[in-house]
């Protein structure tokens, strides 16, 4: 830990402290850097190569140091260098999604990091002066606080209802950058409502069934509206949407006294996600550019599968602890335990419909590349060895770390391998079906453009004027007046001085 | 000591019309010499106080009587340094400008004219310095030839006038009382019908020759008309004359029922002068006329001051409206002197001719816009000085929120009018080219006194200490 | 240390710009490199002699200079803690600003004049900042005023002209309420030295009708220069002057003349104690915060680099203002600290839209469009002042920003933190699509006048030089915010003195 107290202001410091630190500095340092080996070639050829770079490494920076800011403001600097730098990243092609989606993200970036702002100055005028999360767990919250915190924060996490720019901004961004943006950088919210919402907190206790349902929510929310887009991307930004809203939930869990139960989970959770959606945009990044060998599609199917929760995964185990989790938090009435498991359920069943209908599109988006011209080259299999690499952690965590192993062992047993996959079945089941009977929505349902993006024009309108009011110029002229007068005034000045003296005279002996 | 004040403009005047040749070192040397004896007399009366001095011996009541008191010992230097200063410029830009011989001696008659004026204290003597005094300034107005006639000739009969009037007066007072020395008449004075007129008629004959709203009409013609040296003095130096008497009039002799009555209506005319005159220098086309207007509302100021000492009786007023006095006198004989040697360089009586002036002659714009700020009452200048004091007698009245206000205005108006003629002169864009190449030294002359009016701050405390005594 | 001539520093830190200037008038426009090599003695001396008094003063000394003028009323320069952040402020930027204007001007005609100015501005400046009791102020206050005045109408074009009157009609209009309010004042309760606390407190009972006309008055005469919100017009219209002398209108000398002013008014001659008696400083902030949202919200519709740079003043000026109203301690320290990182941020602003107009004869935003690639170390800097402007970390505006807010909290106005915040989005929302324009739009065609001023760099190096240096003083006064040599530590030692009078 270095301490920067002496330099800085107070309480400031840089370290990896915690576990919690611990484990979201590796996944994350481990996920830029493959996106960056991945970049080396994606990139490689294409315009602005520097300008990528430079945002790329700015934003870079910013994630590692919010993640061992052991302080907030630190945290709050890597925040707003992460967020405003990965602008660039967004905005990267130019084209005009790109620049729409980069002013998307860009106005509620700003206005995330003013309401974070606030509720920063809120919570350190509270806590006196001092900027540790140490001193911070000691000091009680008010509700301002909290809902500046999670709306702040949850811009960048991007669960319902603060998710519309996600959709937009991590498909224009190039591959590798969704990846971090997705796989990363959303991950940065969450650690930030993790860290500056203490634990136990009696008011925050109010909120977390609300988060809990808002969690929910976004799960089942994102992975229907997935449906109705085509491009893999915005199907993959969709299921960030929905998966962010388990990590919701998690988070909400964590604020209760049982955090310490919880935060496994939440950092299993986190991490095993950032992997898989890595891997998935990576993927997405590189199914366009050629027709691929059939086997490539591995590549697609390894992290789904994780994240579909197949036995054997570490979403399986994940999503076992999640369930455990669940069940033995006692909620107030309306959220008992029976319905929160009947609702994961339906989402593992709903995440798999996802998934079908994504590796149907990257299906349709390989067949429009028409026939097979010839072997992948170097570059494609150098993309490729990049996506192996987090397949790899991605099978290898479950077995290997000690908080997933024990998760993972207990999925071994058949009850839990059935629950695990009747929703998967069933999905098959369902995907089948409307496959064979050729169910469709009307065409115009589909690939719409979001109306969060007109608000966003509106919005560019309101603050890019052309005209606005102007005060009132007068030109009165006065110079005819002026002249009238002039003509009035007397040539000569002798007689009318006279005449003056002589009035002045009568009217004052007159009145005095 | 004090005789040679008199003495030496008078004989310097006669041998100046004896011999021609050596008229301006004449001049200058009188000048100079009158300088430093009434630098020595006010250092003297400073430390003794008032003196008094009888003419040729004869007993009080008969004998001309002299008076020197702090104030008349300030505007003696004041008239003596001026002179000084106008001469060595009437000097300098002699073979430019030609200049009549008639010049040196009038100048010194007015010197000694004024002096005579500022240490009177007798109703007839001062009606004598005044009509001589009026008929040199009109003599000296006349210099420019002939587009002065006119105004020279207006000025004359009005000034006539004006003496007739004051002099009526005085026929009144003196029927009455027999007695025109104003300690006397002070001591004796009844607030009556007659006095009323005396003083009324007296009054309106000091205001039409002082150029007090709205008695001003022949002031801009006739200083406009004027030779710039010439106009610096009448403007600086011999409007200031009648002033003096009005006061004396109004705080010596009028009782203060009287001067309660009059109150308001010095106020309102001064600040009637400040806004009209104020207008009309900002809209007039003419350098000169500018200037002269600009007299017009500065004495405004004075006649502002001496209205609100009749209402309050408070001394910082008083000193107040002579430091508006001297300043007023520095900074327009600077201003005069300035525009008098660019509208000459530049050739031309249009304020336009001053385009770009900040360029051409940087030196007598600068005098300009020095002297400037000391009229609108930049810190740390003596307008500002003056107009300190009078806001801080002003505040020392309870609920005077009017005067504070309306002189704010005014001020406004001033800078209004001085920024108008520096705002032209950064105009780049299209200046106008002196016709000859300007000369440096009348430009250093006219920013003497303009420096010297800013050099008044540092005296400030003493000078306002010595003016409020002199009120008491 | 003889206290013989140290009692003599004030002055002499007035007259090392003083004194040059009055030289370089008198020098001949070809005389070029004495006229430099004046200008950089007197920055140099001017710094050192800072120097010193900046190490007594920290040591807790109090320089006194006074020379009697008005009764009751001396001319008093006084080198304390709050007076020496302004001074070292307008020194180091002058410094900065010299070095530039060198560089603006080469080649133009009337540079002598135009020195010669440019050190009576900082003169009168620095004597504003050393004044000691209001009348010195005021002196001070007039003198900048026409100092100032000729540097706007630099130019001598029309539109210079109608800038310079305007100018003129504000800034005379505000001297004459500030002398109003003054002499008000001063009959009152006379013209005693600046103390921490006040003086008006004994007669807040007898006379608080007067003291708030007084107010009043001289918070109407010195928000013409800090632009409060009635008072703004004249800023925007003063940007026809050349870029350095809009640096010093902004950044260093009129602006920050007003601010300093309303910082002495409310803390050394009202006191916080009679403030709240007498129920000022409400008002105040209000308005304040009113011209914060209303220059922002103007900054969004113009499209002039300079014109939106300076409503943008406009606004951050009144940070300063609404954290001295607030009255609280920490409130002060953001305000205060704000009149620092305001001016380096804008100066570097200023400088940058120098060298755009200079190097491409660009002037309006959308002709921006891909000067990153032509000049990245100026759209560098640029960005760099408007993310410190918005107030990210770790710039110096968030530092600023940050503690204005834990005032408003600390001093239970709330709806100050909501006015920072809502500041903070127009403010981004007028300065990302500049540098939006810059970076990531192409350029659109040639320039509208380019100019090759360096074979190497983008542009000449002492247009460079100076907004290179202030741009690192952004991030650095940002990051290291927490030193001693820091402004934020200066401010906090000023705020203990000024808040523990009693």
């Amino acid at each position: 830990m270095i301490d920067l107290s002496g330099w800085l202001w107070p309480g400031a410091g840089l370290g990896l402290v915690t576990e919690l630190q611990q484990v979201w500095w590796y996944f994350s340092l481990g996920l830029w850097l493959v996106a960056a080996a991945f970049s080396v070639s994606f990139m490689a050829k294409t315009p602005h190569g520097g300008r990528y770079w430079l945002f790329f490494t700015l934003s870079f920076a910013g994630n590692m140091l919010l993640i061992i800011a052991l302080d907030a403001i630190s945290f709050y600097i890597g925040f707003s260098v992460m967020s405003l730098s990965a602008y660039g990243l967004v905005v990267h092609s130019g084209d005009k999604s790109a620049r729409r989606a980069g002013r998307l993200y860009l106005q509620l970036a700003i206005v995330g990091e003013l309401l974070l702002f606030a509720a920063l100055i809120l919570r350190a005028s509270a806590a006196d002066g001092q900027y540790d999360w140490h001193s911070w767990q000691q000091v009680p919250l008010d509700h301002l606080t909290i809902l500046l915190t999670i709306s702040g924060l949850g811009l960048k996490a991007g669960f319902w209802p603060l998710h519309i720019w996600l959709p937009q901004a991590h498909p224009a961004a190039p591959a590798p950058a969704s990846a971090v943006l997705s796989g990363a950088m959303i991950k940065a919210g969450v650690l930030g409502l993790v860290l500056f919402l203490p634990a136990g907190d009696p008011q925050l206790q109010r909120w977390v069934p609300y988060m809990i349902c808002l969690g929910f929510f976004s799960a089942g929310f994102g992975v229907l509206v997935s449906l109705l887009y085509r491009q893999p991307k915005v199907i993959l930004a969709y299921s960030s949407v929905s998966q962010v809203g388990y990590i919701l939930i998690l988070v909400a869990l964590a604020w209760t006294d049982n955090a310490a139960a919880v935060l496994p989970v939440l950092m299993a959770y986190a991490a095993h996600h950032a992997v898989a959606k890595g891997a998935l945009f990576l993927f997405a990044g590189i199914n366009p550019k050629q027709r691929l060998p059939a086997y490539w599609q591995l590549l697609f199917w390894l992290p789904a599968l994780a994240l579909m929760a197949i036995p054997l995964s570490g979403g399986a185990a994940i999503k076992t602890g999640l369930k455990s989790l669940l069940s033995t938090t006692t909620m107030s009435g309306w959220l008992d335990s029976g319905m929160l498991a009947g609702l994961l359920s339906l989402g593992a069943w709903l995440t798999a419909v996802l998934f079908f209908h994504l590796a149907a599109m990257l299906r349709q988006q390989q067949q429009r590349l028409g026939p097979r011209t010839g072997q992948p080259g170097f570059a494609l299999y150098w993309q490729a060895a990049s996506v192996m690499l987090l397949l790899l952690v991605l099978i290898l965590l479950p077995w290997q770390w000690q908080p997933l192993l024990q998760l993972s062992l207990t999925t071994l047993a058949w009850p839990t391998i059935w629950t695990l996959c009747w929703p998967l079945l069933l999905a098959l089941l369902l995907v089948v079906l409307v496959r064979w009977r050729q169910w469709q929505l009307p065409a115009h349902y589909y690939d719409r453009n979001s109306g969060v993006l007109l608000w966003s024009l509106w919005l560019k309108r309101l603050y890019q004027p052309q005209q606005q009011w102007q005060a009132a110029q007068w030109q009165l002229s006065w110079r005819p007046v002026e002249r009238a007068l002039n003509r009035l005034a007397p040539d000569n000045v002798v007689g009318p001085s006279a005449l003056l003296i002589i009035v002045l005279l009568v009217a004052a002996s007159a009145f005095w | 000591m004090m005789i040679l004040l008199l003495v030496l403009p008078l004989a310097g005047a006669l041998l100046m019309l004896l011999w021609p040749r050596i008229a301006p070192l004449l001049a200058l040397f009188s000048a100079a010499a009158c300088s430093l004896i009434a630098l020595q007399l006010l250092l003297q009366v400073s430390e003794q106080g008032t003196g008094y001095w009888l003419l040729a011996g004869w007993p009080s009541g008969l004998a001309i009587a002299w008076q020197a008191d702090t104030l008349s010992c300030l505007l003696i230097l004041l008239t003596a340094v001026l002179q000084l200063l106008v001469g060595f410029y009437a000097f300098a830009i002699r073979t430019r400008d030609k200049l009549s011989q008639g010049f040196w001696p009038l100048s010194s008659l007015l010197q000694l004219s004024l002096t005579a004026l500022w240490l009177s204290r007798d109703l007839f003597n001062l009606y004598v310095c005044l009509e001589l005094l009026a008929l040199v300034a009109v003599a000296l107005v006349s210099l420019s030839g002939r587009k002065a006639i006119k105004p020279a000739l207006n000025y004359l009969l009005l000034s006539l006038f004006g003496s007739l009037c004051y002099l009526l007066g005085v026929v009144l007072l003196y029927g009455a009382y027999g007695r025109l020395d104003i300690a006397g008449l002070a001591s004796e004075w009844q607030p009556n019908l007659l006095t009323n007129s005396a003083l009324l008629l007296m009054s309106l004959g000091l205001m039409l020759k002082a150029a007090l709203w709205p008695l001003h009409g022949w002031l801009p013609a006739a200083h406009a008309a004027a030779p710039a040296p010439v106009s610096a003095l009448l403007s600086a130096l011999v409007v200031k004359g009648p002033l003096f008497i009005l006061c004396l009039l109004w705080l010596q002799l009028a009782s203060s029922q009287q001067a309660q009555a009059m109150a308001p209506l010095f106020a309102g005319a001064g600040l009637a002068a400040l806004l009209f005159g104020g207008w009309s220098a900002l809209r007039t086309p003419f350098a000169k006329n500018l200037v002269a207007y600009s007299t017009v509302a500065q004495l405004g100021y004075a006649t502002v001051a001496l209205g609100l000492m009749l209402k309050f009786d408070q001394p910082l007023i008083f000193a107040a409206l002579w430091l508006f006095v001297l300043a007023h006198a520095l900074a327009k004989a600077a201003c005069f002197l300035a525009i008098g040697e660019m509208s000459g360089t530049l050739g031309g009586k249009r304020l336009t001719t001053l385009k770009g002036a900040s360029q051409t002659m940087p030196l007598a714009m600068f005098a300009f816009a020095v002297a400037g700020g000391s009229l609108i009452g930049l810190p740390p200048s003596g307008g500002f000085l003056a107009k300190w004091a009078l806001l801080q007698g002003l505040w020392s009245q309870d609920q005077q929120l009017f005067w504070p206000l309306a002189l704010v205005l005014a001020t406004l108006l001033s800078a209004a009018y001085v920024f108008r003629v520096v705002v032209l002169a950064f105009d780049r864009a299209d200046p106008v080219a002196p016709d000859f190449s300007p000369q440096v030294l009348p430009q250093w002359l006219a920013l003497l006194p303009a420096l010297a009016v800013w050099a008044m701050a540092l005296f400030s405390e003493p000078l306002l200490l010595l003016l409020r005594l002199e009120a008491l | 240390m003889s206290p013989f001539w140290l009692s003599y520093l004030p002055l002499a830190i007035i007259l090392s710009s003083l004194l040059p200037g009055l030289i370089i008038f008198t020098l001949k426009e070809h005389q070029v490199k004495l006229r430099i090599a004046l200008n950089l003695l007197g920055v140099t001396v001017k710094l050192v002699l800072v120097l010193i008094m900046w190490q007594a003063v920290k040591a807790g000394a109090i320089f006194y200079f006074r020379v009697p003028f008005l009764p009751g009323a001396d001319l008093i320069l006084q080198g304390d803690a709050l007076s020496l952040l302004f001074v070292v402020l307008s020194s180091v930027l002058w410094l900065a600003t010299t070095i530039y204007a060198i560089g603006y001007l080469e080649n133009s005609p009337l540079r002598s004049r135009f020195f010669g100015y440019f050190s009576l501005c900082v003169s009168a400046t620095v004597g504003l900042a050393l004044s000691g009791n209001l009348v010195s102020f005021l002196l001070f206050y007039e003198l900048l005023t026409l100092a100032t005045f000729p540097l706007v109408v630099h130019r001598g074009t029309p539109e210079a002209l109608a800038a310079g009157r305007r100018y003129l009609a504000y800034t005379l209009s505000g001297g004459l309420l500030l002398l109003t309010g003054v002499a008000l004042l001063h009959s009152l309760v006379q013209s005693p030295q600046f103390i921490p606390g006040g003086y008006v407190s004994a007669v807040v009972r007898e006379h608080s009708g007067l003291l708030q006309l007084a107010f009043g008055l001289m918070i109407a005469g010195l928000g013409v220069k800090a632009a409060l919100l009635p008072l703004h017009g004249w800023l925007p219209q003063a940007m026809v002057a050349p870029a350095p002398v809009s640096a010093l209108l902004h950044a260093v000398a009129v602006v920050k003349a007003g601010a300093f002013g309303i910082i002495r008014l409310v803390y050394d001659v009202f006191g916080v104690d009679s403030m709240q008696q007498l129920q000022l400083a409400e008002p105040l902030m209000l308005l304040a915060a009113t011209t914060i949202l209303y220059g922002s919200w103007r900054a969004l519709a113009q499209q002039d680099i300079k014109k939106r740079l300076a409503y943008s003043t406009i606004s951050q000026v009144s940070y300063i203002t609404v954290g001295v109203a607030m009255l609280g301690p920490l409130a002060a320290v953001g305000g205060l600290v704000h009149l620092v990182h305001q001016g380096v941020m804008k100066i570097t602003l200023f400088f940058c839209a120098g060298n755009y107009a200079e190097t491409l004869g660009v002037h309006k935003i959308r002709e921006l469009n891909g000067a990153g690639r032509r000049m990245p170390l100026t759209s560098a800097a640029f960005t760099l002042g408007a993310l410190g402007m918005i107030g990210i970390p770790p710039t110096a505006g968030f530092i600023s920003k940050w503690y204005l807010g834990l005032g408003a909290v600390a001093t239970d106005n709330s709806m100050m933190l909501l006015v920072f915040v809502f500041s903070g989005l127009l403010n981004a929302a007028y300065f990302l699509p500049i540098v939006y324009r810059l970076w990531f739009l192409p350029q659109r065609s040639s320039w509208p006048k380019e100019q090759r001023l360096s074979a190497t760099l983008e542009t000449h190096w002492m247009l460079l030089l100076p907004m290179l240096f202030t741009a690192l003083l952004i991030i650095l006064m940002g990051l290291f915010a927490s030193t001693g040599v820091s402004p934020l530590s200066w401010t906090q030692l000023i705020v203990e003195r000024e808040f523990s009078y009693d």
